[in-house]
């Protein structure tokens, strides 16, 4: 069988900078899978290769068995990956039930000629695309909110926002980075409770995340990074326990 | 009511007016650019005379039913507009600014030194086929096809190429596709109302659509408030209308007209109406209205 997505020893450099240095993983169906590591890792960096932002200097990305290196991002959100950004870009001066109906672009088809013509066709998939936003706005808990303006949005709604903005792509496997970040305990397990329902949707996740007790509660598998090299993978409590973690983590012991 | 008519049947004032709805199609395909898609073109002028030409050699040459050849006029713009976009639309910002300009020149120059155009003498004689009522027909159509690209997945997929191009493009939209498709409708509206023009004025010289012109639409555009469409309406008629009533100060009108930008950009400098939501305001206002009148009658239930 193969792995939802899977990465052979890609590679990236930025100029002399080896920002990834062969790492290969693999994301299973159903997992929710957490990348780890140090600032400057290579985190990231590894989300925008997989979404399609950057592309690999060398090294293969599959999903579901096809290679999708070097695609573009249009493209790879189509498939099924959609992503949500480490420094919030939502479309701010757009409503929340806007940002999240742009959110499901990459499923509908009418263009410019529906638009002024307004065929049934194009009536329907406008509903389709309304009902969509409305779902994933109920998923995150911002129905309530959804003629604001995302900008006026409260730190950790705009974090919520930007998945809700990516579950209605329907994706396959969800790419989160750093979903946590800025957010205060309760609303952190606001999060953890919305990540795991979501997983129960039958999306994969991938995440990206400093907060460790974050990480370690709510993770199937995690994968380790440091200076842009793979150095442990396993579940939580293994990860926890490896000395290459605790090294990168916490500094070397003295002898 | 006699009034009226005969008001709308003073020959300026009609010309001034038809004028005006020409001016207003072509400012909302620029809207459609600039204000939606964020796009900067300083070379619209270029594709109306694109449009205003074609429609005019049809009208002279082929004697095409005159609504036939604004349209063709419209698609030979939106056509030009195209194969401009494929390659500039890579571009952004002051760059691809830079493009259009320069396009736009290279029209002019090309359309000087044609013969068929007539070339620095103009091109004269064409019939006035243009009237008020085809022009405000035409203007509410468009101004009806903006509100709904607004409203619609294709309208959305522009707005967020403005918002924010690396999360539009995570979302799935292919950005210089619908940067062109953007450009093309835009400049096919540049063309209809170069068409209009033609047949209105009944004479074009190429120099009537140089920088001057397109920054005159850009200008129409960003002083009503880019992005909105109520805007670019009052923008045009403000910016038609004020010369006509500042004839008696004649070539300082640039003077004017800059000052008034320089005003523009301190005091609203996202336009006149830039940012401000009509439906919302609405909104805001009946909800006003409707808790005041709760209140009132709370206050009167005590009372009693």
């Amino acid at each position: 069988m193969t792995s939802l997505l899977e990465l052979q020893n890609v590679t990236i450099q930025f100029g002399g900078l080896m920002a990834v240095d062969h790492v290969s993983l693999k994301v299973e169906k159903g997992w929710i899978s957490a990348l780890i590591g140090p600032n400057g890792a290579g985190k990231s960096t590894i989300f925008n290769m997989i979404s399609g932002l950057y592309k690999p200097t060398s090294g293969k990305v599959y999903f579901n068995g096809r290679d999708i290196t070097g695609h573009k991002a249009y493209k790879i959100t189509s498939l099924g990956i959609a992503r949500t950004f480490q420094n919030i870009r939502l479309f701010k001066n757009l409503s929340v039930l806007d940002n999240v109906r742009i959110g499901r672009h990459c499923r509908g088809s009418s263009g410019i000629i529906g638009a002024i013509t307004h065929f049934p066709r194009t009536k329907a998939e406008e509903k389709e695309i309304e009902e969509k936003a409305y779902e994933a706005l109920q998923t995150v808990d911002l129905l309530d909110k959804k003629d604001e303006l995302a900008k006026n949005l409260p730190y950790g709604e705009q974090r919520r926002l930007e998945i809700a903005r990516a579950l209605a792509a329907d994706p396959v496997l969800l790419l989160l980075d750093e979903p946590a970040a800025g957010m205060n305990i309760q609303e952190k397990q606001t999060l953890m409770h919305m990540v795991q329902n979501i997983r129960e949707m039958g999306i994969t996740i991938m995440l990206v995340e400093h907060d460790m007790s974050f990480v370690m509660n709510i993770s199937d598998h995690v994968d380790v990074l440091n200076y842009g090299q793979k150095i442990a993978a396993g579940t939580p409590s293994e990860v926890q326990h490896n000395p290459d973690v605790i090294e990168a983590y916490l500094g070397k012991e003295i002898e | 009511m006699e009034s009226i008519i005969g008001f709308f049947n003073d020959p300026y004032i009609n010309q001034v007016l038809t004028l005006t709805g020409v001016y207003l199609i072509t400012a909302l395909g620029l809207h459609l650019i600039t204000g939606i898609t964020g796009q900067f073109s300083f070379g619209h002028a270029g594709f109306m005379s694109i449009g205003a030409y074609t429609a005019a050699l049809l009208s002279l040459h082929l004697e095409t039913p005159f609504i036939l050849n604004v349209f063709i006029g419209g698609l030979a713009a939106g056509f030009a507009g195209m194969l401009l976009g494929f390659p500039s639309l890579r571009l952004t910002g002051d760059y691809l600014g830079i493009t259009t300009l320069g396009f736009a020149e290279i029209v002019r120059i090309v359309f000087i030194n044609m013969d068929i155009t007539g070339g620095a003498r103009g091109l004269a004689g064409i019939p006035r086929d243009t009237n008020l009522t085809i022009v405000l027909l035409l203007a509410v159509l468009s101004i009806m096809c903006m509100y709904r690209i607004h409203n619609s997945r294709f309208g959305r997929a522009l707005t967020a190429i403005r918002e924010d191009e690396l999360a539009a493009e995570a979302m799935g939209i292919n950005i210089l596709l619908y940067k062109v498709k953007a450009f093309a409708t835009g400049t096919f509206f540049a063309g209809i109302g170069g068409g209009l023009y033609a047949h209105l004025i009944q004479y074009l010289n190429p120099s009537d659509f140089g920088v001057s012109r397109s920054f005159e639409l850009l200008n129409f555009v960003v002083l009503g408030g880019l992005g909105s469409v109520p805007g670019t309406i009052l923008g045009t008629t403000v910016l038609t209308l004020a010369p006509e009533f500042l004839r008696f100060v004649k070539e300082y009108r640039m003077l004017i007209y800059s000052a008034l930008m320089v005003t523009m950009m301190i005091f609203r400098p996202h336009g006149l109406l830039g940012g401000v939501n009509f439906r919302k305001l609405f909104l805001d206002l009946v909800h006003r209205r409707l808790a005041q009148l709760a209140k009132t009658k709370d206050v009167g239930g005590k009372q009693q």
